[in-house]
């Protein structure tokens, strides 16, 4: 065989593979749009208020796993505190920070030691100590050994009092409503067991005491990028997935789930980078597998805000954190592919994860190889290659202006017209390396996998910096 | 070039102005509608809170449009919010003149989903007099968002028929009790409420007598007092839990005995509760029951316990003095956190 004609064979299994990619990114933005629909004219009749001042309504722990937040710690905890909803406590799972985070806390919010006793038996590194406001009472803090992030949520999972727990980044911003519309999908649907809302990228925005006060996008080009990334990831595809009953995922950065289900699932991994995605697979099948109803959904409305890397290295790693994390989840409960035990998930969704998104990266950077080899030795036809090239780019931009019209039609957060022409501008300018060097980066996890398994660090700012040309980027 | 890579190349670049153009206009359509709709908002919310005659024509929209009807469904809550009840009556004339009430009537019976649950949202917002009697079947809609607002709308009309229908629906099951409990928070629904505990009988339902007492509790209601220390002798424990918890609300010195027996009950969860009433209570009588309860063998009875003392002024914080330097490392554990929030706090 010709290299040629191993070139072509490549070419058109690529092109069979993003056909069916495509297909699927098609019907779920679809679904999405047609779901997002649904919910905006449903909106007026949700007594989302009524939820949040209900003395009736489910009360929630917020768990706020913390290791070396000292920037955003006190601010993200304001924030939370401002809440319309009446019914939850916070507790803060300092995890063994180096810097003065705990201090910070102490400081802010009056603490004191206090007794608590742990309400389930989760194995987790020592608790220390455990404090709590003396201004406000529903503020909780627990000091323990590091143990990483599964681990200071599994602590809080245990000294956590009410049925519903909110585990959320100790760095990111609640909308104040955001918390009763979680709440209120357990309350419409007693058999929800998690439910996750959608995560946005604050950079840019204005933050003032904890809460989001003016929504921009960001004059970093990167930020912009993954605005747009959230925006499709969240609204152009997960929506779909969720309403289909096939979510695989709930960020970690925002979601609620029911603490017993949680608990009798053994609690969070604690040798994953991927606890958030592991624990909702497992949640999946534990259910399944006793026989008992598991309804997961995403629920497109309760904002969380969180601050994206702006730097080049921070991104990197958080990125082939991700992958590494999809991949170890996938690995582990890797007898539910094509597995008719487990439905439409063993079925649809699980073998997506895997073909699409834990290979998809090698997929793409074979693709890529190929392609730059064909075009340097004259193998094939450069129209073929730049036709490729072209549907694959038009494609992304069906996909990000979808995005764009959804958020449009759900939110319309960010209304001012330089925001849409700064996303189109990172519409276009992604696929000029960004998407290329990502594909790459998640591949490359593959070979990063093998080391021991660390979260990295970001570089973090701060949301509260004084705000300069709109952006908080460096 | 090769003139099909010339075809393509043009043809995607069309389609992403295409794209373009149908974002851009979109936007310029939804600030337009944004425009007009705060227009529109801010006409009728001048209407309602003037009565005056434009009033009817603003109304009339709402016949035929959703959308209107919407519109009054956010604007009539909000002045009510900050005119009190008294702009509903005119609103309900402009309804009943312009036909509204009669569409409305027709809408609830509607195959569309959304459709019945924004009339059923409107005819509580409206109070229409024969609003129970349209929405109470709602309660069993095969829909979650209309349940959901039927059990609004039958909490804002407030009527003896609204209350039972909520009652009623809790047996059934197709909503959460909490979700209707939490629309009789009013000494409205407590006549009903205690009808319905005394048709139940002492030994029946503990779910329902849980749910009610709940309810009762919501409402701070005086009248349910002698109901809630009937209930504290109910065989079942999660009757006793939520009448324990009311009693923080709905009992006076009177309930003092009883929830001190309650301190002494086999479940954890009733003694707690009780803890919590005693301190809410405030009567400094409860000082030595709480005292003794610091030495419960449930954590969460200690620390109510310890809590309800420190908000019985010095007798209590005495006795939490006191706790500290007894023999129970657990009491004083607890004795000690108490006190040293409190003196925070202060």
């Amino acid at each position: 065989m010709t290299a040629g004609r191993v070139i072509e064979l490549v070419v058109w299994f690529l092109m069979v593979y993003f056909g069916i990619l495509a297909s699927v990114y098609t019907v779920m933005a679809a679904v999405g749009w047609r779901t997002v629909g649904s919910y905006v004219r449903r909106r007026p009749l949700r007594d989302y208020r009524g939820v949040g001042e209900s003395p009736l309504s489910m009360p929630v722990s917020i768990l706020a796993p913390a290791y070396n937040e000292a920037p955003t710690i006190v601010g993200s905890i304001r924030g939370l505190l401002r809440s319309q909803f009446v019914n939850f406590e916070i507790i803060v799972i300092n995890d063994g920070s180096t810097d003065d985070t705990l201090e910070q806390l102490v400081a802010a919010f009056s603490l004191v030691p206090a007794t608590r006793a742990p309400r389930a038996g989760l194995a987790t590194a020592p608790v220390q100590r455990v404090w709590v406001s003396a201004t406000e009472p529903r503020l909780t803090v627990l000091d323990k050994v590091n143990g990483g992030k599964a681990d200071a949520l599994n602590a809080g999972l245990c000294y956590a009092r009410y049925p519903l727990v909110c585990a959320i980044d100790a760095d990111t911003i609640l909308d104040p409503g955001a918390l009763p519309r979680l709440v209120w999908e357990f309350q419409s649907h007693p058999d929800t067991v998690a439910t996750g809302g959608i995560v946005r990228i604050v950079n840019g925005s204005r933050v003032e005491a904890g809460r989001v006060v003016e929504v921009r996008t960001s004059t970093s080009l990167i930020a912009n990028i993954q605005i747009l990334e959230y925006l499709r990831a969240f609204l152009a595809a997960r929506v779909g997935w969720s309403r289909l009953q096939m979510v695989l995922i709930i960020s970690g950065a925002f979601g609620l789930f029911r603490r017993q289900a949680v608990i009798d699932a053994g609690g969070y991994d604690t040798t994953t980078v991927g606890e958030d995605a592991e624990l909702v697979l497992r949640l999946h099948r534990h259910h399944r597998e006793q026989g008992r109803p598991c309804r997961i959904t995403f629920f497109p409305d309760p904002i969380c805000w969180t601050e994206a890397p702006s730097d080049l290295r921070s991104l990197v790693r958080q990125r082939d954190r991700w992958q590494r994390g999809l991949i170890e989840m996938l690995g582990r409960h890797r007898s539910m592919i094509a597995n008719p035990r487990y439905g439409r998930l063993g079925m649809l969704a699980v073998p997506y994860y895997v073909f699409f998104e834990m290979l998809g990266p090698i997929v793409e950077t074979v693709g890529l190889v190929a392609v730059v080899t064909a075009l340097v030795f004259g193998l094939a036809s450069p129209t073929v290659l730049l036709v490729t090239i072209g549907l694959s780019i038009t494609y992304s931009f069906v996909l990000s202006y979808t995005a764009i019209l959804l958020e449009e039609r759900l939110y319309r957060r960010a209304p001012e017209w330089r925001c849409l022409v700064r996303l189109m501008v990172a519409a276009l300018a992604e696929n000029i390396g960004y998407r290329q060097l990502m594909t790459v980066v998640r591949a490359r996890a593959w070979w990063t996998i093998r080391r021991a398994s660390t979260w990295g660090e970001m570089r973090r700012i701060g949301f509260e910096v004084p705000v300069r040309s709109g952006d908080v980027a460096a | 070039m090769d003139p099909t890579l010339g075809v393509f190349l043009a043809l995607s670049a069309a389609l992403n102005a295409l794209l373009a153009g149908v974002v851009v206009a979109r936007k310029l359509r939804r600030d337009r509608w944004e425009r007009r709709q705060l227009g529109r908002l801010g006409d009728l919310g001048r209407a309602v809170r003037s009565g005056g005659s434009d009033l009817d024509s603003l109304v009339r929209r709402a016949v035929r449009r959703r959308s209107a009807q919407i519109d009054l469904a956010t604007v009539l809550p909000a002045v009510v919010r900050e005119r009190g009840v008294g702009v509903i009556p005119s609103v309900r004339s402009a309804a009943l003149r312009t036909g509204l009430g009669p569409a409305l009537a027709r809408r609830v019976r509607s195959r569309r989903p959304v459709v019945r649950g924004t009339a059923a949202l409107l005819i509580g917002h409206l109070q229409l007099a024969d609003g129970t009697a349209l929405v109470a079947p709602l309660l069993d809609d095969r829909d979650s968002d209309v349940r959901l607002v039927a059990a609004r709308t039958l909490g804002a009309l407030q009527t003896p028929e609204s209350a039972a229908a909520l009652i009623d629906a809790v047996a059934v099951g197709r909503l959460m009790p909490d979700r209707l409990i939490e629309r009789l928070d009013g000494r409205w629904a407590t006549p009903v409420i205690l009808d319905r505990l005394a048709a139940l009988g002492p030994e029946r339902d503990g779910a329902t007598q849980a749910a009610l007492a709940r309810a009762l509790g919501l409402s701070g209601d005086e009248r349910g007092e002698a109901a809630l220390l009937e209930l504290l002798g109910s065989p079942h424990a999660e009757a006793r839990v939520s009448a324990a918890r009311a009693l923080a609300t709905c009992g006076s010195a009177a309930s003092h005995a009883a929830l001190t027996s309650a301190l002494a009950d086999a479940s954890w969860e009733v003694r707690a509760q009780a803890a919590m009433a005693l301190g809410a209570l405030g009567v400094t009588a409860a000082v030595l029951p709480l005292s003794r309860a610091l030495n419960d063998a449930a954590w969460w009875a200690r620390s109510n316990a310890a809590t309800a003392l420190s908000g019985l002024g010095t007798a209590g914080n005495l006795a939490l003095q006191r706790a500290t330097v007894g023999n129970d490392p657990y009491a004083a554990e607890c004795a000690v956190e108490a006190l040293e929030i409190s003196a925070r706090a202060s």
